[in-house]
């Protein structure tokens, strides 16, 4: 990348498309203890999920010959799981076309140049959302001192750090 | 499209307030990620602005070694879980008072928060209360109806200290916070915590609080708290060892638009440890690059796996 668009990078603004936050599709998601080093399409139903069963103590399936043990986690309450993906630059998606395009003109008739909006802006949008996903660990449960079990508590202690002190 | 548009796209998982979703209905725009300057690190780092509820939130990743997702028929690397949190734009604000009390005299906010580096933040000026919230860290003049500030230290430690002593309270009787604590002190190999004295909260709390002030203020704090020095360099330092397993787990990264992934590895590694015990070659194509909205792990700063960072 040139610097001058790595110094575009400060400016930018990547505006969330309100919109598809009610309109997320619900998804299925999968937590796995494994790296994948790859971005893509992948046959998930077809091979992965035909293959879970419910064990004495959990969720179990073999993978690759593997035996991962899972168990669903459920996002706490207050919050909303999204699965977000930018919008390519110059992508006119048909989506986008006919969802979006009427909202942005009304939108630009109805808020006349805010300017919150500028060309070299980008857009990201939720492809999908969820309120609990599925936790695997490799040959053992997760259980309940998974890292990520400590990490949803997150919110209510930074709701603490962040809250107003009182006045004097 | 020759990849297949979003198909091949770089997804982002993130847990938002569901407010936001319901807020949302009535707005067509407002809802921004910004790179705005850490007052901890003074690094650009993103934040989510929600213009129409006039709200700043922070954004914290967690990110443990080996992990990956699988979303719907898609399988996405990293395994990042992505968390937007209500923030307090007062520790933003501040670096800046900070700055300008450089100069030594009163001035209007609107000349205090310009940042030629990451000029997105004028938009804090849009937040609500900003006179009501400035009354804990500055002295203020008012000259032809117009406010003028500057930053005051002592007001500033003693807000602090207060923000500490709020964390500390929720800690004790929030039953979230209180287990937070408990997992977070079950991260260490050895707990050097197994009483719940009055200091190991207090410090605890610093440690938290400190992620927001630069190092210096830290210090100051830590003095005003009568905590210990932390020149003893004990194998885990209270404040450090829970603040840095809780939030390591949660680091920060930075946003970099157009880092581009080099995605061209192999394919699913099975890791078990840092031990590599199979690998698979199923979905091993190589990658195109991916444009990333969230920087690649490579570029974040160093530190613990299985932690936080603010974005």
């Amino acid at each position: 990348m040139e610097s001058s668009e790595e110094a575009a990078v400060e400016k930018c603004r990547v505006h969330l498309r309100p919109g598809t936050l009610r309109d997320a599709a619900r998804a299925t998601l999968h937590l796995l203890p494994c790296e994948v080093l790859v971005n893509r399409p992948a046959p998930v139903d077809r091979f992965f999920t035909p293959a879970i069963r419910q064990g004495p103590d959990g969720l179990e399936v073999s993978f690759r010959g593997r035996k991962l043990r899972g168990e669903e986690v459920v996002v706490p309450p207050g919050l909303v799981g999204y699965v977000m993906a930018m919008e390519e630059q110059g992508e006119v998606s048909m989506e986008k076309d006919f969802s979006e395009g009427d909202e942005r003109e009304e939108q630009e008739r109805a808020e006349p140049r805010e300017a919150l909006e500028r060309d070299f802006d980008q857009f990201i949008g939720a492809i999908a959302s969820f309120s609990r996903f599925t936790l695997w660990g490799l040959e053992t449960i997760p259980g309940p001192d998974a890292k990520v079990r400590g990490a949803l508590t997150w919110p209510s202690l930074a709701a603490a750090i962040h809250a107003q002190v009182p006045e004097d | 499209m020759d990849r297949g548009g979003p198909a091949g796209a770089r997804r982002h998982v993130l847990l938002l307030p569901e407010y936001l979703k319901d807020a949302s209905k009535k707005m067509k725009s407002g809802l921004m990620f910004v790179k705005l300057v850490n007052p901890c690190s003074g690094e650009g780092t993103i934040y989510l602005f929600d213009l129409c509820l006039q709200q700043l939130f922070e954004i914290k990743v967690f990110k443990e070694k080996h992990h990956s997702w699988f979303i719907d028929q898609s399988v996405q690397s990293g395994g990042l879980l992505h968390f937007a949190t209500p923030m307090d734009p007062l520790f933003l604000l501040l670096h800046y008072l900070r700055k300008a009390d450089k100069e030594g005299k009163f001035q209007p906010l609107d000349q205090v928060v310009l940042d030629d580096t990451f000029p997105n933040c004028i938009l804090l000026l849009r937040l609500p209360d900003l006179e009501k919230l400035l009354q804990h860290v500055t002295e203020e003049k008012e000259v032809d109806k117009k406010k003028y500030y500057k930053y005051s230290k002592e007001k500033t430690i003693k807000w602090l200290g207060k923000k500490v002593q709020q964390t500390v309270s929720a800690l004790k009787t929030n039953n979230v916070n209180v287990s937070a604590r408990v997992q977070a002190t079950a991260f260490f190999s050895g707990d050097p915590f197994s009483s719940d004295k009055e200091e190991d909260y207090v410090c605890y709390a610093h440690g938290l609080i400190s992620d927001y002030i630069p190092k210096e203020l830290s210090d100051d704090l830590a003095k005003y708290l009568k905590l210990p020095e932390p020149s003893v360099p004990l194998p885990s330092p209270p404040s450090k060892g829970l603040h840095n397993e809780l939030l390591q787990s949660l680091r920060a990264i930075t946003l970099n638009l157009k880092y581009e992934c080099p995605c061209t590895f192999p394919a699913f590694v099975f890791v078990q440890g840092s031990h590599v015990v199979e690998k698979f070659r199923d979905f091993s194509r190589a990658e195109p690059a991916l444009r990333c909205f969230f920087p690649d792990r490579r570029k974040q700063q160093p530190g613990s796996e299985g932690g936080f960072t603010s974005c």
